[in-house]
């Protein structure tokens, strides 16, 4: 009986801890008050840069299969500059993803920041070079631009993005 | 736990077929859940089903305690095949689709809070993006689809279901491969067990249910929600890691889990050598095969002057337990050193040097469990080891009871607690129920007595020998034999000569 008594309990102390485990309140972000988020896509230009072969690429091959020209084809870099609160924070070329840096441009960084009011300066800014292949109009703006206040409150996280609509840089997610 | 639920409903002897038959749970609870989730609104429909669906809210609590109860059972049978060492040779295989389960079942987790969209599935979903991001295998950083906008991509949720649907069938697939070297593998607990953890599991659901957490909202840090402990007990810890340490961590761990077979397995000289068969006295009664509890024997055709089939080990399956050399009458099977032969020049040693024909009560005991008495002694009777009690042949209990011991205790593991999986259940059948090699029906049956205790229960071998001693004392004492020899009955003389 008392056995019977204590197997009960057990299995019930038992069943109840793997019930309160399943519902561990934690808090998965201590550290931070808010942030400012980065994060899109674009396409940027494919250029073409040709220049004449050197001597040596020309040695050995037959003349009627000697090129005028060599040609290479790559995707341009943008330029990332970010101060928030008048300091630099980013300030780096990013090249398209892939091995071969042709795909699409991928911008995602996030910055901690205590709640409040803060100040962010971003630029986007394609590099010079080449000639283009890609119908420009369909391309990212050569130079994107966004200077804003921001206001945050706490564990407010807010978005800074690029709008195909509008073709520019919006704040999206803070204050809603 | 034997103390409180007997060793027939210990659940931590049934701990891989406790996670078997969660996992059947799992998929018939997961099944009507599927019904009602809408990969479109991943949130809203799970709320939907906590809060309107009938039933719902108790289905979806039970898929998930039993998620959870599933992760204890194999954390446990995990702990227990290492502890009892059964995990090198050819238990291998095993022991690594064991760890591919292990593997499954914690992605499977994954993908499932996942599909509820809540914080929890949030922090899960970047934290594993997090870890996927510094592979290069994407080109693009994966993390972004959960932090750009809004609503995710239903796509992103209808992978995440298919994952989550499909995973749990290549667990199945798995798990016959993970008892695929097992004669008889038990994959349900027995009823009252399996009914019992049903039973408290679904009261936990309708009691005390799994209600909403706040849901994932990208635009937000995640503030404080419940986690499962079970499913994201990793986080706080790689949280605090660059993924690349994490990567590592990762690797490390799973590393040293697999190469545990390796690690394990003992120095070749102290590995016991397979079982062999004597062909020339093998009368090809099946027993040996029936009763290995890992199909390491299998009946072949003949190939001497003799017709018929004869019994052949396959090395590389066999673990050594002995169990073989407890099944054939003619002793013509069974690993060289604990053969039936071995068995009975050991106890023919064994009576003179502790002179049995004086004593009240002779203790048969297994090395593996037994309170521990072949290694610790006990020192109220002489104590005769072996490998594992399905090994014993009875013509050594035979011997010990017609040597004049009074009677003998036979201490072994609890059936299902046997190192070797089924020692003491052919064991027992053999004393008790004419098992083939059967106790002789010229011993006394009360002369011999089976006492199950694990290793941990020293106690219980006292109550059992103290038990013994009092109904003994209400038999008449029996006069020691001389001149035994227990071959003239048991072995064919045409074989012998
Ligand atoms: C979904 C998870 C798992 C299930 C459903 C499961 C189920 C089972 C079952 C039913 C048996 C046969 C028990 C018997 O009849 O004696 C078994 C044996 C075994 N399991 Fe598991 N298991 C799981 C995970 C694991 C894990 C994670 C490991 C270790 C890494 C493991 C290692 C073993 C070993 C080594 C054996 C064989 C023991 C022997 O041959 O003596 N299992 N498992
Ligand atoms: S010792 Fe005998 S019973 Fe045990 S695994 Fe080997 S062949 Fe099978
Ligand atoms: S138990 Fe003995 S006699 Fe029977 S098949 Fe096996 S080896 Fe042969």
């Amino acid at each position: 009986m008392m056995r019977s008594l204590m197997a009960g309990v057990v299995a019930l102390v038992l069943t109840a801890g793997i019930g309160g485990l399943s519902r561990w309140e934690w808090e998965a972000d201590k550290t931070s008050n808010a942030a400012i988020r980065l994060a899109w896509r674009t396409r940027s230009a494919r250029v073409q840069e040709c220049r004449p072969p050197t001597a040596e690429e020309l040695s050995g091959v037959p003349t009627h299969m000697q090129q005028r020209e060599i040609c290479e084809g790559r995707v341009l870099a943008y330029r990332l500059r970010v101060s928030l609160d008048s300091q630099v924070v980013v300030d780096e070329d990013i090249h398209g993803a892939g091995a071969r840096e042709d795909r699409p441009i991928v911008v995602f960084r996030e910055f901690e920041v205590a709640e409040g009011t803060h100040t962010v300066e971003v630029s986007f800014e394609r590099e010079d070079g080449g000639e283009m292949l890609t119908d420009n109009l369909a391309l990212t703006p050569a130079t994107l631009e966004l200077s804003t206040r921001l206001e945050l409150n706490k564990k407010e996280i807010a978005l800074i993005t690029y709008d195909t609509e509008t073709r520019s840089l919006v704040v999206q997610g803070y204050g809603m | 736990m034997n103390a409180l639920y007997t060793w027939r409903f210990n659940p931590l002897y049934h701990s891989g077929a406790v996670t078997q038959m969660l996992m059947v749970v799992l998929m018939v609870t997961g099944v009507y859940l599927i019904f009602f989730y809408r990969i479109s609104a991943p949130y809203e429909s799970v709320d939907r089903i906590t809060n309107q669906v009938w039933f719902g809210r108790w289905i979806r609590s039970f898929h998930r305690y039993a998620s959870d109860a599933a992760v204890v059972s194999i954390a446990f049978h995990m702990l227990r095949v290492f502890v009892q060492d059964r995990t090198w040779g050819p238990r291998t295989l095993a022991w690594i689709s064991g760890l591919t389960l292990l593997f499954v079942t914690f992605v499977c987790g994954w993908t499932g809070y996942v599909m509820v969209w809540d914080v929890q599935a949030m922090v899960l979903a970047v934290e594993g993006a997090r870890f996927l991001d510094v592979l290069p295998i994407f080109s693009e950083p994966i993390g972004r689809t959960f932090v750009t906008s809004g609503a995710l991509p239903s796509a992103f949720f209808f992978l995440n279901l298919f994952l989550h649907v499909a995973l749990p069938l290549t667990i199945f697939v798995v798990i016959w491969i993970h008892v695929s070297r097992i004669a008889r593998p038990r994959l349900f607990p027995p009823k009252k067990l399996t009914w019992s953890i049903i039973g408290l599991l679904v009261g936990m659901s309708v009691i005390w249910p799994i209600l909403m957490g706040p849901e994932a909202d990208v635009f937000r840090i995640a503030e404080k929600a419940p986690f499962d402990v079970f499913y994201s007990f990793w986080l706080p810890i790689t949280k605090l890691m660059p993924a690349g340490l994490g990567w590592l961590a990762v690797i490390g761990l799973s590393t040293l889990l697999l190469l545990v077979p390796l690690l394990t397995r003992p120095a070749a000289v102290e590995i016991p050598k397979p079982s062999t068969v004597n062909e020339a006295l093998c009368d090809a009664c099946r027993q040996c095969y029936i009763d290995c509890p890992y199909e390491a024997i299998a009946m072949i055709d003949r190939e001497d002057s003799k017709r018929g089939q004869v019994a052949h080990v396959h090395p590389e399956l066999c673990v050594s337990c002995g169990i073989c050399s407890a099944s054939c009458a003619p002793m013509s099977v069974g690993p060289p050193l604990q053969n039936g032969r071995v068995q009975l020049a050991g106890v023919k040693e064994f009576i003179n040097e502790e002179n049995v024909a004086e004593q009240k009560v002779v203790i048969v005991a297994c090395g593996n469990g037994a309170g521990g008495i072949v290694a610790n002694g006990f020192p109220e009777a002489p104590v005769l080891g072996v490998e594992c009690a399905g090994s014993i042949h009875t013509s050594v209990l035979e011997y010990l009871v017609r040597a004049g011991a009074q009677g003998v205790l036979v201490a072994v593991c609890p059936p299902h607690d046997c190192w070797s999986r089924e020692g003491p259940q052919w064991m027992s059948e053999r004393i008790y129920n004419d098992r083939e090699a059967e106790l002789q029906p010229r011993v006394d049956k009360r002369r011999i007595r089976v006492a199950y205790a694990s290793a941990a229960e020293l106690p219980v071998v006292y109550r059992e020998y103290q038990n013994y001693l009092a109904d003994l004392d209400k038999l008449d004492a029996k006069e020691p034999e001389r001149n035994i020899d227990i071959s003239d009955v048991c072995i064919p003389q045409e074989i012998e000569a």
